[in-house]
């Protein structure tokens, strides 16, 4: 090897760390680490009591149950054809009601209360399959109506269940491995897997091609009615997931469970940069979205902000980014 | 609707099979509908049936009749509205709180509030949004600005606005006299003016209408400013029958405004609309409600039935297509 050889390899692997950094600043989700750590900065200065990594691990915690949701809501709108999730929050306060109820404050019962909670979202996600995609309703009158259905279910279900969440389940929300909060190691390994399905399984892949053309798609061999179906069963089963882990955090179901998820899950898919309109999923984008979202509730109890204002500045901040990033092109 | 029947009479026996749905409307059906749940009503409870039971029962429907207007205007042209209920709250609060101290700054709130509906309406026709997500978002500021005026239920509407909703004649139940105006009014705006035809193409043919020299975002703002000026109504005459402010009070018009948008004959993929239809279909989901609690069905159930009665009138509807493409290829 000569001298020359050496040096132009040295200058490859320093183009190539250049364009790793470059890669970072300018992939779609980058933004919204940048407004996680704005936000997060912004709490450690106006908090003097907090120390900065408890403010941050706190936001992981109840940040992690907002990350499963947005993964099922990126699934479907990454399907595209208008496709979202608008049931959600109800599968995520059914599920929860189901699982105490099958948990009834033992350990014992653990597995048993997490598998009926997912079964219940399965089941949910399923009926919101077959009315997008066999019955051809659009996808928000369908999993709306499907969601006011199961919010009376519930409401009716609700009443005779005093449901406790399983201990070692609660402990698990909240437990620590040394500083690193063990559900946030859960939340990452869950994104870990959303991404390897989205980005390295062909199953993954004709999600994203079916969001971007479905004709192309189809063409190519995907059944793009049968993909975007399986999304809102993926949806729908980690809303349940998500509901079960909410109530274990909390101690218990409680009726107003998951209505900030409705919103909130739509909202951590289009901060983190993926495509309203379908065809590209960020997974890391969900999670940094579900930090920012978290923290950001955080600055608003910090500063304390009425609720009110705190609503605004959550509505504003999705249609501006809305406003500001997207590609024209389809519509809805 | 008139050009088309003569289109489906001009052709051969097949015609004839196809023409009455095309004469009769898809307002038909819901008016139907309408006319046999009210009729339920006047079985299981005769006083119903009285100028003053009219009045009773359907006073309460009109500030949904007004957000399914509202809602029809924006699936006219082919989007969503998810914010309609937070917006009719608020409302409700401006009216409440704001109006009683200062008319004017209140009526130029309320004047600013359509304003901002027709922007939100410009966003997206201009940066080509999807309408779900941008009314959503929008929800929550609506949401958000009536809790930090009122955070708790309160204040007091002034009984102007109250006297006006209360209005009523001697013969004909006032309700009904303004619900035919307004049905008949905007009908014939939709149905018989040149800018009606517009508005409804801009849904279903945007290319067509900037080719006849339209412009497609203008007629998207004004659709979506004549949705908040129906919005504003719902909400002022909601605040006349309550009395009183409350954030959350229009929670419920999201579903409901969609489901008798819906089942009026509404379709999603925009342009096709009827106003008397959606008033009609407002009418019903409306009247299911005060039927099953007629029935002694617990107000639990309520949405829910509302919900399923959406779905069904959906799925039939789609059954129906199916079953004249069978025929069609048959």
């Amino acid at each position: 090897m000569t001298t020359a050889d050496a040096k132009r390899l040295r200058g490859a692997d320093e183009r190539m760390a250049a364009g790793l950094v470059g890669r970072a600043l300018r992939h779609p989700s980058f933004p919204a680490f940048v407004g996680m750590v704005a936000i997060w900065l912004a709490i450690v200065a106006l908090s003097s009591g907090r120390g900065w990594w408890d403010t941050f691990t706190a936001a992981v915690i109840v940040g992690t149950i907002l990350l499963i949701a947005g993964l099922g809501q990126m699934f479907v709108i990454t399907g595209g054809n208008g496709g979202i999730d608008l049931s959600v929050s109800y599968v995520m306060t059914l599920c929860a009601f189901f699982s105490c109820d099958v948990m009834g404050g033992s350990d014992a019962q653990l597995w048993p209360g997490i598998l009926a909670g997912l079964a219940i979202g399965v089941a949910a996600g399923l009926i919101n399959a077959c009315l997008i995609e066999l019955v051809r309703m659009p996808p928000l009158v369908a999993t709306l109506a499907v969601g006011f259905t199961l919010q009376t279910i519930t409401l009716i279900y609700s009443g005779s269940v005093v449901g406790v969440s399983s201990p070692a389940l609660r402990t698990f929300t909240t437990a620590q491995w040394g500083p690193v909060p063990v559900i946030g190691i859960f939340g990452v390994a869950v994104a870990v897997l959303a991404y390897v399905v989205l980005k390295r399984t062909s199953y993954g892949r004709r999600i994203e091609a079916v969001g971007q053309n479905a004709i192309a798609a189809g063409l190519a061999g995907a059944r793009p009615s049968l993909i975007r179906a399986s999304t809102y069963v993926v949806s729908a089963g980690l809303a349940g997931l998500a509901g079960v882990l909410a109530a274990a955090y909390a101690g218990g179901a409680a009726r107003n469970l998951g209505d900030n998820y409705q919103l909130a899950s739509i909202a951590v898919v289009v901060l983190g940069g993926s495509l309203i309109a379908g065809g590209r999923g960020l997974v890391s984008g969900v999670w940094a979205g579900a930090i920012l979202l978290t923290l950001l509730s955080t600055l608003g109890n910090v500063t304390r902000l009425a609720a009110g204002w705190q609503f605004v500045i959550q509505g504003v901040l999705i249609v501006l980014v809305l406003a500001l990033t997207r590609a024209p092109g389809a519509r809805r | 609707m008139s050009s088309l029947a003569t289109a489906a009479e001009a052709t051969d026996g097949l015609g004839s099979r196809r023409r009455i749905p095309t004469v009769i409307g898809p307002w038909f059906l819901p008016v139907l509908a309408a006319i046999v749940i009210f009729a339920l009503m006047v079985v299981l409870r005769p006083p119903v049936g009285t100028p003053l039971g009219i009045s009773l029962t359907l006073a309460p429907l009109i500030p949904l009749v007004f957000a399914s207007i509202a809602q029809m205007f924006v699936i006219a042209g082919g989007d969503i509205d998810l914010g309609i209920g937070s917006f009719v709250g608020l409302v409700n609060v401006v009216v409440a709180v704001v109006l009683p101290h200062n008319v004017a700054t209140g009526t130029l709130f309320l004047l600013g509030l359509v304003l901002a509906y027709s922007a939100m309406g410009a966003l997206i026709a201009v940066r080509r949004l999807p309408s779900i997500v941008v009314t959503l978002g929008m929800s929550f500021v609506w949401l958000g600005l009536a809790l930090v005026m009122l955070p708790t239920p309160g204040g007091a509407v002034p009984g102007a606005i109250a006297a006006i909703t209360k209005f009523n004649t001697p013969i004909v139940p006032g309700v009904l006299i303004v619900l035919t105006v307004v049905t008949v009014a905007v009908a014939l705006f939709v149905n018989q003016t040149r800018y009606g035809t517009v508005l409804r193409a801009a849904g279903s043919n945007a290319e067509g209408v900037s080719r006849a020299g339209w412009s497609v975002i203008r007629a998207k703002v004004t659709l979506y400013a004549l949705a908040g000026l129906f919005g504003v109504l719902a909400g002022l005459y909601l605040s006349g029958q309550t009395g009183g402010g409350d954030a959350t009070i229009g929670a419920s018009y999201v579903l409901l405004s969609i489901a008798g948008v819906v089942i009026g004959g509404g379709s999603f993929s925009g342009g096709e609309i009827s106003p008397v239809g959606a008033v009609a279909g407002a009418l019903v989901v409306g009247m299911l409600g005060s039927l099953l609690q007629f029935l002694g069905v617990s107000s639990d159930f309520q949405v829910g039935a509302q919900g399923l009665l959406l779905v069904l009138v959906l799925v039939l509807r789609s059954a129906a297509g199916w079953i004249q493409k069978a025929r069609r290829n048959q």
